[in-house]
């Protein structure tokens, strides 16, 4: 509702499919009317794809308003204003701020990239260049760290130690923990572990070791409760044993989380009867005893990883700014002002900048707009905090704000996204009004009767584990029953269960994803025209699938990207460069020289290492003088006539990818072989079917969604290596980190519990949130595969689990049977064609533009022979004439600049001299004439000395008298001249020209170069040498001559002065 | 004299002059032609030599840090260390950006910081009075060196300030002819108007109308106003909009296909406002047999010889094995192309040291560890060879530090000793980026030498080297012009080239027109106010442009992209929404639907099907390249552990054992399980050899195990590791000293218990294996039994295998498997080495190598009688400390002869010989080496976002 003044101040919860980007574009529409300028406003979203339509729905609503003479109708706009608002958006199209978050905090960072710390040329870094930076600065780490602390840490992490190593398995560890350990709250003292106290002191080993034998004697001879025939109940007995062995052997752990210990601890009954007075005494004293001993241990290690993380922050960072390289998460926090600068100190964030910020940005943000508000995170948000209050606040300037948020569909908390903020926005600002959207125009009635089904009954369904029952009432808080804008929208659903697994070699899960893919080649070939999400919650999922498919000869498009590595074609190019890198890799040797790479080096023997030596090395000399881009172009398209057309098409996003590669270039090709088998490249086959995760399906929708792994657990895996952090409130920052506590032993501890019960409802919120978004992609038909009973070790709270007992089926599900339809696929294209609602709905598929042949015989455009070419030709100076190379030698000798400067300054001088009878003039201004041409020249005077006994050498002398030449001459100096040969258009200065009337008519020409080499006047080979070298040069000044005076070349003469050396040289 | 905007022009001029020269059969004198931005240089030329780049970049880093603190944070608050020159000279460039920035408007420091207080949103006067200082300190350090800055002395000129150089007679030309200028910085326009005034003689050519004289000023600028409220009026159909770069590709060859008659290349210019584009238009234009000649040329960068004075810079700052190995990759340095090892390295031997000794940093060459293991000593040699040609000869000189000023020498030797061989031609396309480094090499030498006083900072080589790198980096190099191409061309330069076919790609924001929106230190309200080029005048330049090429070439086509080659969407250029009324919605719409159209995307399988996706024809790239492998020669040694994987995967063992596929390269950075096992097996293996010098009542006692454990482990991770291990390896090293210890903790224990180790490492006495008849023709098993346990007391004999993987697992887990789901299926064997070894046993005498004692036991080291009742299993080492010790497996005898039928069924399938590929059953992993080979890999190393539970 907008406020008085007119502008919108509101907070949108709006429901999948109920036109968040119409209503912000509508909010935009206003505010321009209302005469905000374009740049005032601020409209940022979290995909490009989003921003983009953003844009174009604004543009499109102005300029279809402008032309319909009913004007736009949301807001009320009449035609002119339509076109006067257009008018001003398009002028102003390059300030407008409507993109994405990281995109605008991008700019401002670069905008205040030394105020923030950031080296000068930063850049953003991701994949393998994130990924370097993160090894390098591991190696440091280790390098700089004390063994023991690490030593522990990896004692936690040594069950993935089989999986990867010590390196990696830090990496991850530290990686995870550090985004915590930044978000620490600086005014905790001991954010580590347990607070201060909270754990009873462990007694010494001596005591503890009595204490603990008195225990288990005390338990030991606590009666067991009977059986119904009086004996000592069995079970009890054995129980008795096993906790007071554990508790002797001091293995606490053990105690603590199974039998007696544990039942006691979670108030349960054991074996149908309570805990017994005579042993609720020692089982409580022991649990005492246990969480003091194992709560010191916990707490030590908390502390550990709390040591650690600071110098891990400090080898990144130190790493980060060696290499110039970002992310986009140091980025926003930058602008938060929650770290410090990279280089250690600490500097202000955004809400510091104040009007500065608008300075350097040339925009006043008065509006704000921010979609998917949902998806924020606790830094992003500590950027737009200040922008938002600062929006919110003074009355009489026109300032308004719009938030559009779907807590339902919060899929990103495990990249921090953080829902809960809303709650803070609510809290702190209630003049935000709220309003609801919950009519779909996406989806029919079918679909969203299911959707409502589905949550409507999420509250009472078995599946749902009791400490999960908060977090999904605080889910279920923003969902409200959805209804269809399209009423009378067909639509189905159907549910049926996949194969069992076979016994031994294959899990089950891939012959369900099997059989969903074969099921969505069914449904392709019945309804070509439709589109089919198959949406899966991980990207192994989709890898899989896209195997499928392409085993059932159906041409998918992996949404979001699958690495270039799935194409054969691609690899055996890959492992021609893994050869190039690693000729003793037997494997690359025999992959290469057995594919038809092996045509692209010509024949080899992978056996014989020498011959991969040598492949090796010619390829990556070849990498290095054209580039990875030119070079694998000229592979791949050696290699397309052989492909099929998919592998054609990953040939040619290979050659992309190292087009993009030569701008980093790099002397290792196994670094670029693994920056493609780590980048996801969308393979864009106009394919019908699109196969994607249900992350990447954000903001997608399809004709019919099929979902072939539902039933995953919908707790996902916390981060942050299992640590328990917790914050005060949603929007504060982390007041503590619990070291990492199972599940079993939490209630020995329950200090921890509320931090356990924030991460379990984050990780309830992110399951719900990516089913909700799964099952609302669909506008007509959802298909849904589920696995049998029996074949999931995953705990019952599953995505499968809960639309079974949503729609209500409860007997065992058996392997290949349906188990719920309404509505019917097979009717649904020709519903669909006649939906008057579907106005994006399928159309006929079409394959692009028809294909058409490379004419190859036919060159697009002609060639010619070097003289034909009318332009841009090759343009030389005479010097280069001749000249086959350079020393670099020369190059470097010092003597040289001198030797050049002096030849500069010798020419200068003979420039002024007519004839020799004439003198060079006056000294003063010879030496003047120095100082303005060769600044730096050290001894001009001296220089001048030797030119004036240069001259009169007889040689030199003669050929610059006027003795003897006809008193018509003419002398030029330093005359220009252009002369084209073949391809060359060479241009040059002659050092001096002489003129002269011939007698009998016609005219001669006398061409004199001048020399300083250093030659010697005995030297006559050297001489001679150096003849030689100005030969063609002199030829082209000869060319030159005769060509514009038009004298025949025999009678032009051209002379070498040597100065130096005294003589004249005629070159015939 | 001819000034024009570009020196492309320039050269396009003289070729025009000499042309028509021809034409006319005149002679031709032909002017000196220059570029406007040169012009105030030459008018007057400045009594100093004007400082060079790099001097100005470090005595801003000196400035910088000079100036007290206050001050110097309004500038940058977080300054680089002190000692991080590379840093200070990054940031020095920058700022110097800014200085060369404004000095084109003809103002200092100081006059931006009075001007910018006033009418904005923020007082930024601080900063600027801040650099202003700085700025002095610059100029005090030039003037001590004899040098001036060029923008200085512009602005001095043109300010005409008292001791601004005057003109030198004869320094101004005839006529000085402004031709196609159409915008100039206002200092060079200050100059020019202060040479008019000592009486020069100029005239200006435009390119428009001339009833439009007036639109532009005495010196043939644009008014910008007066081109800012029209359109450009572009047909509708001159602009076609494309999906992505490969799209505008696309649209060009499609539009260059109907040019009729096809044009000669070089009638066709590219415009090219950005640069993305260029690979996307030169590859798709060589499919079509075009050359192109990009003018913008190609960065030094990316030129071999620039990455291969990285790779060097590299190792001096680093000195690790990654360097080092990328060094040694560099062509540049083999043999034949200059300065090489001689004989070369070979790159295996350095992987096969890697892979083995794992050096992080890499030290001396004489103390490079040493495993002593067959073929080592070639390798290592190697290595060593490698090192000390690379630290004594490439980077000798380079080691001590030195002032600045004294480093050009000892670097112009390495330029000499890497690239220095014979000649080197400009013409020869692998010299050219060679000379064009070392010319830029060059100019920056000069300028060091320059340096003098505080500025010349002492560094070491790896810093020095780094700064020529980061000075030199942005050159780039002239395309050669021999071949006959299309040329593509920049925005600025399109409306002075006279191709006669002419198409724009990339007409788009924020490409054309050119806009700043934010910005550190100018932002666009303070250009404005200091008289820089504005949004507006960007714009309005654009739009005559964009007019005066489309009035000199009517057919002219504009491309538009959708999006970029990495998906971020694209907004059209305001030039060709320049428009008013219903003609501008209609153009938005041709926009918009063209975009949601997906755009055009062209044809992109020009190529029929080949034959081998016809049914029944395997394609050649079908993986695994061979789906059968046919063993060359029946199999007559088998390792008993071989008979695992020949169960498990047949195919795989004809890879590994019958081609032998290996992987090697240098990535680890730490042992793989398989070498944590060697390095805890190797120990083992010497406290079974050592134990027995123990004190008898120590063999017992754990410390003194763990103490002799200890003192192996050490020595062997010394041998293998060297004194400097990696980081990650001195963990692994710890690790496995954690699980010795619990170790020793059993091996009291058992020893307390009665048992004796009699062999360690025992295999057959006959080097060929133990003979095991299959179907009447022998097969000989080969092995190593780690370690053979006896009990004197108790007659009993074990077989023991250490078992390193990090789970525990018993014999009997890891050597059978129930044939199907239900509870009571059968059990298969799936590995058969602990059954084997029985067989092994046989071959094993009591003493390695002695002599048959002549008892007629033929010195078997457990006697015949003892044979049936031998017991095998695992010693677990395993990461849960707990389960350390020993696993026995109590197969029955009747089950030991089932594992032998087994082995003769392995053996039977290996005789026939054929190895097929069956994708159901491999057990090649994604992300195994080997899964390349067999196709499997897309799937690696997918970060999943959420757990996979399955
Ligand atoms: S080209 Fe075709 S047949 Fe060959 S590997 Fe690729 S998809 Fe398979």
């Amino acid at each position: 509702m907008p406020d008085p003044g007119g502008l919108p101040r509101e907070l949108v919860i709006a429901a999948a499919g109920a036109g968040k980007t119409y209503r912000l574009s509508s909010r935009i529409l206003e505010l321009l009317d209302h005469g905000a300028a374009p740049e005032e406003v601020l409209a940022s979203t979290f995909t490009r794809k989003a921003a983009g339509e953003i844009l174009e729905r604004v543009l499109l609503r102005l300029a279809e308003g402008a032309l319909d003479p009913e004007g736009s109708a949301d807001p009320p706009l009449a035609p002119g204003r339509c076109l006067d608002l257009l008018e001003t958006v398009v002028s102003r199209l390059h300030a407008l701020q409507i993109g994405t978050l990281d995109a605008w905090f991008q700019g401002v960072a670069r905008a205040f990239a030394l105020d923030l710390g950031l080296p000068p040329g930063w850049a953003l870094s991701e994949g393998l260049a994130e990924e370097q930076i993160r090894s390098a600065a591991m190696a440091d780490f280790l390098g700089a760290f004390e063994l023991g602390a690490l030593l522990d840490l990896l004692g936690q992490l040594q069950a993935k130690e089989a999986r990867s190593g010590v390196h990696d398995a830090l990496l991850g560890a530290l990686g995870e923990l550090h985004e915590l350990w930044l978000e620490l709250d600086p005014a905790v003292a001991d954010p580590w572990g347990f607070p201060e106290g909270t754990l009873e002191p462990t007694p010494g080993p001596e005591r503890l070791d009595r204490l603990r034998r008195a225990l288990a004697d005390a338990i030991e001879a606590a009666p067991v409760p009977l059986t119904a025939k009086g004996s000592p109940n069995g079970h009890w007995v054995r129980a008795r044993a096993d906790a007071a062995a554990a508790l002797r052997a001091g293995d606490d752990e053990r105690f603590a989380r199974q039998g007696l210990g544990a039942v006691f601890l979670s108030g349960r009954e054991y074996h149908r009867r309570p805990i017994p007075e005579e042993f609720a005494l020692p089982l409580g004293e022991a649990v005492e005893l246990v969480r003091s001993t194992l709560g010191e241990r916990l707490q030590a290690r908390a502390r550990a990883l709390g040591q650690l993380l600071p110098a891990w922050d400090r080898s990144l960072a130190h790493r980060r700014r060696v290499a110039g390289r970002y992310g986009f998460g140091e980025v926003t926090r930058l602008l938060a002002g929650t770290i410090g600068a990279p280089g250690g100190g600490l500097h202000p964030g955004i809400a510091e900048f104040g009007p500065e910020l608008h300075y350097r940005l040339d925009a006043r943000l008065r509006h704000l707009l921010l979609d998917e508000f949902q998806d924020t995170s606790l830094s992003q948000w500590r950027v737009l905090e200040p922008l938002l209050a600062e929006a919110l606040s003074g009355g009489d300037e026109e300032r308004s704000v719009v938030v559009v948020a779907d807590p339902k569909q919060s899929i990103y908390g495990w990249r921090g996204g953080e829902p809960r903020l809303l709650d803070a926005l609510r809290r702190d600002h209630p003049a935000l009004a709220a309003e609801t959207l919950d009519t779909s125009r996406r989806s029919s009635p079918v679909v969203l009767d299911f959707v409502n089904r589905v949550f409507g009954s999420l509250p009472d369904l078995d599946c749902v584990p009791d400490d999960a029952q908060a977090a999904v009432h605080a889910w279920l808080r923003d969902f409200t029953r959805h209804e269809a804008h399209y009423q009378d929208r067909p639509g189905y659903i159907r549910v049926a269960s996949g194969p069992e697994g076979d016994s031994v070699r294959r899990s089950v899960r891939p012959r369900v994803l099997a059989a969903a893919a074969r099921r969505v080649a069914r449904l392709h070939a019945r309804l070509p025209g439709v589109t089919i999400g198959v949406l899966t919650r991980t990207n192994r999922s989709v890898a899989r699938l896209m195997g499928e498919f392409r085993r059932l000869d159906l041409d998918a498009s992996g949404e979001g990207g699958v690495p270039l590595a799935d194409s054969p074609a691609v690899l055996s190019v890959l492992a021609l460069l893994r050869l190039a890198d690693h000729p003793g890799d037997r494997i690359a040797r025999y992959q290469a020289a057995s594919t038809p790479a092996a045509r692209l080096v010509g024949p080899f023997d992978w056996r014989d290492d020498i011959d991969a030596e040598r492949v090796a090395s010619g390829i990556r000399e070849r990498l290095l003088r054209d580039g990875y881009g030119p070079l694998i172009a000229r592979w791949s398209r050696r290699l397309e006539p052989l492909a099929g057309p998919r592998d054609r098409r990953r040939l040619r996003q290979l050659v992309e990818l190292a087009f993009r590669w030569d701008a980093r270039g790099g002397l290792r090709p196994s670094d670029f072989v693994r920056w493609v088998e780590a980048e996801r490249v969308e393979d864009p086959g106009a394919a019908r079917i699109r196969v994607m995760t249900v992350h990447q399906a954000k903001g997608l929708e399809f004709d019919i969604v099929v979902l072939p792994d539902l039933d995953t657990s919908i707790r996902g895996r916390p981060r942050g290596g299992g640590v328990l952090p917790w914050r005060p409130a949603p929007d504060a920052r982390v007041g503590r980190i619990h070291p990492p506590i199972s599940k079993e032993l939490l209630p020995l501890f329950p200090e921890a519990a509320p931090a356990a019960a924030q991460l379990d409802e984050a990780l309830v919120r992110d399951g719900l949130s990516s089913l909700y978004v799964a099952l609302t992609r669909a506008r007509y038909g959802i298909e849904i595969v589920l696995l049998p009973d029996g074949a999931s070790r995953a705990d019952a709270f599953r995505g499968g689990v809960i639309v079974r007992e949503a729609l209500g089926i409860t007997e065992r599900v058996e392997p290949d049977t349906l188990l719920y339809e309404v509505g019917e696929p097979g009717r649904l294209l020709s519903d669909v064609e006649d939906d008057p609602t579907n106005t994006e709905g399928p159309t006929a598929a079409s394959d692009g533009p028809p294909a058409t042949t490379v004419l190859r015989d036919v060159p697009l455009l002609p060639s010619r022979d070097e003289e034909g070419r009318e332009r841009l030709l090759e343009h030389v100076t005479p010097s280069s004439l001749g000249r086959p190379g350079v020393r670099l030698a020369s190059l470097f000798d010092p003597g040289g600049a001198y030797a050049r400067a002096e030849g500069t300054l010798v020419h200068a001088w003979l420039e002024r001299l007519r004839w020799i009878e004439d003198g060079l003039g006056p000294r003063d201004e010879l030496l003047d004439l120095a100082r303005r041409i060769v600044p730096g020249h050290a001894h001009p005077e001296r220089l001048l000395v030797d030119l004036e006994h240069w001259l009169e050498a007889p040689e030199i002398r003669a050929e610059l008298s006027s003795e003897g030449v006809h008193a018509g001459a003419v002398v030029e100096r330093e005359r220009p001249f252009v002369l084209r040969e073949g391809v060359r258009l060479i241009q040059g200065v002659l050092d001096r020209v002489v003129l002269e009337p011939v007698t009998g008519g016609g005219r001669r020409a006398t061409i004199l170069d001048f020399k300083t080499d250093r030659i010697a006047p005995g030297e006559g080979a050297r001489l001679e040498e150096a003849v030689e070298r100005y030969r063609p040069q002199l030829d082209a000044y000869r060319s030159a001559v005769a060509a514009e005076e038009r004298i025949p070349r025999p009678e032009v003469r051209c002379v070498l002065l040597f100065l130096r050396t005294g003589r004249a040289i005629t070159l015939d | 004299m001819v000034a024009l905007p570009g020196a492309r022009a320039g050269r396009r001029l003289r070729e025009l002059l000499h042309e028509e020269a021809a034409a006319r059969a005149a002679s031709l004198r032909p002017p000196r032609i220059v570029t406007a931005g040169a012009l105030p240089e030459l008018l007057f030329p400045p009594p100093l030599p004007v400082a060079p780049p790099f001097v100005l970049h470090t005595l801003w880093a000196r400035a910088l840090a000079r100036l007290p603190g206050r001050e110097r944070d309004r500038i940058v608050p977080d300054a680089p260390p002190p000692h991080d020159l590379r840093a200070w000279t990054a940031l020095g460039r920058t700022i110097q950006g800014v200085r060369a920035e404004i000095g084109g408007a003809g103002i200092d420091f100081g006059g931006v910081a009075e001007r910018c207080g006033e009418g904005f949103l923020f007082n930024d006067e601080d900063r600027w009075r801040a650099l202003a200082r700085a700025w002095r300190f610059v100029l005090a350090d030039l003037e001590a060196m004899g040098l001036t800055d060029r923008d200085d002395h512009r602005r001095r000129v043109a300010r005409a300030d008292s001791g601004a150089p005057r003109p030198q007679p004869g320094s101004f030309p005839e006529t000085l002819w402004l031709v196609g200028v159409t915008e100039l910085p206002p200092v060079v326009r200050g100059v020019l108007e202060r040479a008019i005034a000592a009486g020069l003689s100029l005239a200006a050519v435009v390119h428009a109308p001339s009833e439009r004289a007036d639109d532009f000023d005495e010196l043939g600028t644009l008014r910008p106003h007066r081109w800012l409220d029209e359109s450009a009026t572009i047909p509708s159909d001159a602009i076609r909009v494309a999906a992505d770069p490969a799209g505008q590709a696309d649209l060009l060859v499609e539009w260059l296909r109907g040019l009729d008659p096809p044009p000669w290349p070089d009638q066709v210019t590219i415009g090219i406002p950005d640069p993305e584009l260029v690979p996307f238009i030169e590859d798709r234009l060589q499919v079509e047999g075009v050359q192109t000649r990009d003018a913008a040329g190609t960065p030094i960068a990316e030129s071999a010889p620039f990455l291969l004075l990285e790779a060097v810079a590299g190792f001096l700052r680093e000195g690790n094995w990654d360097s080092f190995a990328s060094l040694l990759r560099h062509p540049g340095l083999d043999p034949g192309a200059g300065k090489g090892v001689e004989p070369p390295v070979r790159i295996a031997s350095l992987d096969r040291y890697h892979s083995r000794h794992l050096p992080l940093l890499l030290p001396h060459p004489d103390r490079l560890p040493s495993s002593g293991a067959p073929g080592e000593e070639g390798d290592r040699a190697t290595v060593i060879r490698a090192l000390r040609f690379v630290r004594d000869e490439l980077l000798s000189g380079l080691a001590e530090p030195r002032p600045l000023s004294r480093w050009p020498d000892p670097l112009s030797g390495l330029l000499l000793r890497l690239f220095g061989e014979g000649e080197r031609d400009p013409r020869r396309p692998s010299d050219r980026p060679i000379l064009a480094l070392c010319e830029a090499a060059l100019t920056t030498f000069d300028a060091m030498r320059r340096l003098q006083g505080e500025a010349d900072r002492t560094v070491d080589g790896a810093t020095a080297l780094a700064l020529v790198l980061g000075e030199v980096r942005d050159a780039t190099l002239p395309p050669s012009a021999e071949a006959e191409a299309v040329e593509l061309l920049g925005w600025l330069e399109l409306h002075l080239d006279d191709a006669r076919h002419l198409v724009i790609t990339g007409v788009n924001e924020p490409s054309i027109p050119a806009s700043r929106t934010s910005d550190p230190f100018l932002p666009h309200a303070l250009r404005a106010r200091i008289g820089l080029p504005d949004n507006e005048a960007r714009l309005a330049r654009d739009l005559y442009l964009l007019r005066a090429i489309l009035a000199a070439r009517p057919g002219t086509l504009l491309i538009t992209g959708a999006r970029t080659g990495s998906g971020d969407p694209l907004r059209p250029s305001r030039l060709l929404l320049h428009e008013r009324g219903e003609a501008l919605a209609r153009r938005v719409l041709h926009f918009t639907h063209a975009t949601t159209e997906e755009g055009t995307r062209g044809p992109t399988s020009p190529l029929p099907d080949p034959a081998a996706h016809e049914p029944g024809r395997r394609c050649p790239f079908a993986l695994p390249p061979e789906p059968v492998i046919r063993t060359p020669a029946a199999t007559e040694r088998l390792r008993v552990t071989d008979f695992r994987r020949l169960i498990a995967d047949p195919y795989l063992f004809a890879l590994e054992r019958v081609l032998g596929l290996e992987a090697l390269d240098d990535r680890a950075r730490e042992l793989d399980p398989p070498a944590f096992g060697s390095l805890l097996h190797r120990v083992l293996e010497a406290f079974s050899r050592a134990a027995h010098r123990l004190a008898p009542q120590e063999q017992s006692d754990p410390k003194a195990l763990v103490g002799l454990l200890g003192e192996l482990l050490d020595g062997d991770a010394a041998r293998w590791f060297g004194s400097t291990p990696s980081p990650a390896v001195r963990i692994q090293v710890e690790l496995a000293r954690t699980r010795l210890r619990a170790f020793a903790a059993w091996e009291a224990a058992w020893r307390a218990d009665g048992w004796v180790t009699r062999a360690v490492e025992a295999r057959p006495v006959s080097g060929g294996g133990v003979l095991f008849e299959v179907d009447g023709l022998p097969v000989h098993l080969s092995g190593r039994i780690d370690r053979i346990d006896h009990h004197p007391g108790e007659g009993r004999w074990v077989l023991f295998d250490y078992k390193t993987s990090a789970r525990a697992r018993t014999p009997e887990e890891t050597h059978r498997k129930r044939a199907g789901r239900a509870k009571d299926a059968p059990r298969e064997w799936i590995d058969l080495q602990l059954p084997l070894y029985r067989h092994i046993v046989r071959g094993v005498r009591a003493i390695d190598g002695g002599a048959d004692p002549g008892d007629g036991t033929g010195g078997a080291l457990v006697p015949q009688a003892d044979l049936e009742r031998v017991e095998m299993g695992y010693i677990l080492l395993p990461g849960e400390p707990g389960r350390t010790g020993a696993e026995l497996a109590d197969w029955s005898p009747a089950e030991l002869l089932e594992a032998d039928e087994r082995a003769r069924d392995v053996v039977r399938t290996l005789r026939a010989g054929h190895f097929a590929w069956d994708p159901d059953t491999t057990t090649i992993r994604a992300g195994s080496p080997l899964a390349a080979l067999a196709g499997i890999g897309a799937w690696h190393d997918l970060d999943d976002e959420e757990g996979d539970d399955a």
